[in-house]
């Protein structure tokens, strides 16, 4: 699957551990389209233009990648507004219209109250007056014209959700990380792990890269 | 795959909350040990809460979270023991021993998790069943005497019906609720959707200083039930703790929610995840009035209602939940982790279609048949009179075994096949 990834780049150890017999074809296929989502140029197909660019300056701020992708980063928001378009997972806060709605509604919302508050859209704010609006959602204080303070709050934990899980869910964050739980097993042996417990690893396993923790 | 603690089912009439089930432990026990041989639980050879109890196979292998919660629990005095688990850890037929690949609650690849994908569904399938996948079931027919004639469900867009001299409904606290309230069947009691409860199931995570890969390995192995009725409790019921190890996403969902955490503090955290490890809780919860199933007025799949829980915490299951806090903190303290915090979750959908004697407080009777309809079984959670501290999992099968002991008794009315021979001892 190297020749056909799209930035962030995946590490080379790591790519070759997704070529190798201790993943399953599915699996690699399933890892080789996240990579291969190209993020550049995306228009938005589920959230207003508007509603896109505040979700783009917000999931910066929210979970922000350089100190474990330092190249390129992953466009969650792009990924995002690809997910509003399908079923998701069948849960959501009964106090929440359906997601698409709530996003679009809670973006706006936030926007607005950016230009209420500072005198300027979300995405123009400094990254100070940003955190500060976050921080006063996170509270439970952030009202808008349709979503109410808690309303705002449950949302942001729905918001924080998808960017971890778009995140975590990588091959190249993964290889950062030294994530190994894809490389459980191949289709021909399906190996396992004989090694486990504190401090124990396979020779085979991925270091990931001295983090600071 | 813990069994119900036998105390968890006369709640009431140790404490005065809750209620009782309609039997006791003891007349369940059988079908609990049927259910174990049949697909197959892996368990230590001497259980400490119950030392008679014996498993056909031996546990998986222990991984970092296991360790440490021996460490943890062995330093405070807390009894431990690798705790039962629905797995086989020897080939098995078709079915291949556990190899701590760590995807249990994925979906298991060779057939070692004992699921009803490789025990009683290929088992339905060879005594003539026939299974529809992607169908959803929305109607229900009846004749002029109100026995179930047919269901009607929705298939590719496509309604169609099938015929049924009985029907047996297995979908769960919530969808099986939903189904019968859509079609205003078997709640002359008004109980359908009611005495919606979970489990109280607090979790504690902890960084170690040593690897742990979370990923690898049986989840949750080391277990106490040194809480089930803890000494300083200032709630009723109790609680079985677990060691928790758990895949990137799932845990990444929690931290996100449950930690509350968003900015550089969230990608730090999110770097840490090899070196993580957690300890985990069920516990008992109470039925409350305002804790339901209903149905919403936004229309879903073939035009049924989707469903509206509402759930939240009484003041028993608050107390519960700090305890629990309080006592997997001082494990992990005990352990050696560092940077602890706890997560407040409710796992399991339990009750909505409670189980009882009495048809005027109860949807079905003491052997899941409706009280309105004698041609219409409960077969799952929904059933549970109180949610227990065990996962559900190996009640729901047990109890499903009772129904089929009673159509047997009771041919006049032929409603079932014969309860099939079963899977047979392990080799």
């Amino acid at each position: 699957m190297s020749q056909s990834s799209q930035p962030p780049a995946i590490e080379p150890d790591y790519l070759a551990l997704l070529d190798s017999d201790r993943i399953s074809g599915r699996t690699r296929q399933v890892m080789e389209e996240r990579a291969q989502t190209s993020d550049a140029d995306y228009k938005p197909r589920h959230l207003s233009p508007t509603a896109y660019e505040v979700l783009i300056a917000l999931a910066t701020r929210v979970l922000p990648q350089s100190s474990v992708l330092p190249e390129a980063t992953i466009n969650l928001a792009a990924r995002i507004d690809a997910r509003l378009g399908t079923p998701g997972d069948g849960w959501r806060f009964a106090t929440l219209p359906p997601d698409r709605e709530a996003y679009e509604l809670a973006l706006t919302g936030i926007d607005k109250q950016a230009q209420h508050r500072d005198g300027s859209a979300f995405k123009d704010l400094s990254p100070e007056q940003q955190d500060a609006l976050i921080h006063v959602m996170a509270d439970g204080e952030l009202a808008t014209d349709s979503l109410d303070a808690t309303q705002m709050q449950s949302w942001f934990g729905d918001l924080r959700a998808d960017c971890v899980q778009i995140f975590i869910s990588h091959p190249a964050v993964q290889a950062q990380l030294g994530i190994d739980a894809v490389f459980n097993g191949g289709d021909g042996v399906f190996q396992g792990f004989v090694k486990m417990g504190e401090g124990v690893s396979e020779d085979w396993e991925p270091a990931g890269k001295e983090l600071d923790r | 795959m813990p069994r119900l603690d036998p105390r968890d089912l006369r709640l009431h009439s140790e404490t005065g909350k809750g209620v009782d089930w309609p039997f006791d432990f003891e007349t369940l026990r059988p079908y609990v040990e049927r259910v174990e041989r049949e697909i197959g639980v892996s368990g230590p050879e001497n259980y400490p809460w119950d030392p008679e109890r014996r498993y056909a196979y031996p546990p998986p292998q222990r991984n970092g979270a296991a360790n440490a919660m021996i460490r943890g629990c062995d330093a405070l005095g807390i009894r431990n023991a690798d705790g039962p688990t629905a797995l086989i850890t020897r080939d098995w037929g078709d079915r291949k021993a556990c190899v701590g690949c760590g995807a249990c609650h994925q979906g298991c690849r060779n057939g070692a998790k004992s699921g009803t994908d490789v025990t009683y569904l290929p088992l339905a399938v060879s005594a003539g069943a026939e299974i529809r996948p992607n169908c959803f079931v929305h109607g229900i027919e009846r004749d002029s005497s109100g026995r179930v004639t047919a269901v009607v469900y929705q298939e590719n867009g496509q309604d169609r019906k099938q015929r049924c001299a009985a029907l047996v409904l297995a979908a769960g606290a919530v969808e099986t609720a939903r189904l019968l309230l859509h079609t205003g069947l078997a709640n002359r009691s008004g109980q359908v959707g009611r005495n919606y409860m979970a489990h109280i199931s607090t979790q504690v995570w902890g960084r170690f200083d040593e690897i742990i890969r979370p990923n690898k390995g049986y989840p949750s192995l080391t277990l106490t039930e040194d809480m089930m009725r803890p000494k300083d409790a200032d709630f009723v019921g109790g609680y079985l703790i677990q060691s928790l190890g758990m895949m990137p996403l799932t845990w990444a969902t929690g931290v996100a929610r449950g930690r509350g955490l968003w900015g550089e503090a969230l990608t730090r955290y999110l770097r840490g995840y090899n070196y993580m490890a957690g300890i985990g809780a069920h516990g008992d919860c109470l039925p409350y009035e305002g804790n339901l199933v209903t149905l919403s007025d936004e229309i879903g799949r073939a035009g049924v209602p989707k469903p509206k829980i509402n759930f939240s915490y009484g003041q028993n299951e608050q107390a519960m939940h700090e305890h629990m806090a309080r006592t997997m903190t001082a494990i992990w303290e005990a352990a050696g982790a560092k940077d602890i915090w706890s997560m407040d979750r409710a796992a399991h959908m339990i009750g909505t279609c409670r189980m009882g004697t009495d048809p005027d407080d109860s949807v079905v009777d003491p052997v899941g048949r409706s009280h309105d309809i004698d041609n219409l079984w409960i077969s799952d959670h929904s059933i549970f009179p109180s949610a227990t501290a065990a996962n559900p999992a190996l009640a729901i099968m047990a109890l499903s075994s009772a129904p089929q002991r009673q159509s047997r008794r009771d041919n006049s009315r032929g409603a079932l096949r014969p309860a099939p021979a079963g899977l047979g001892e392990p080799l």
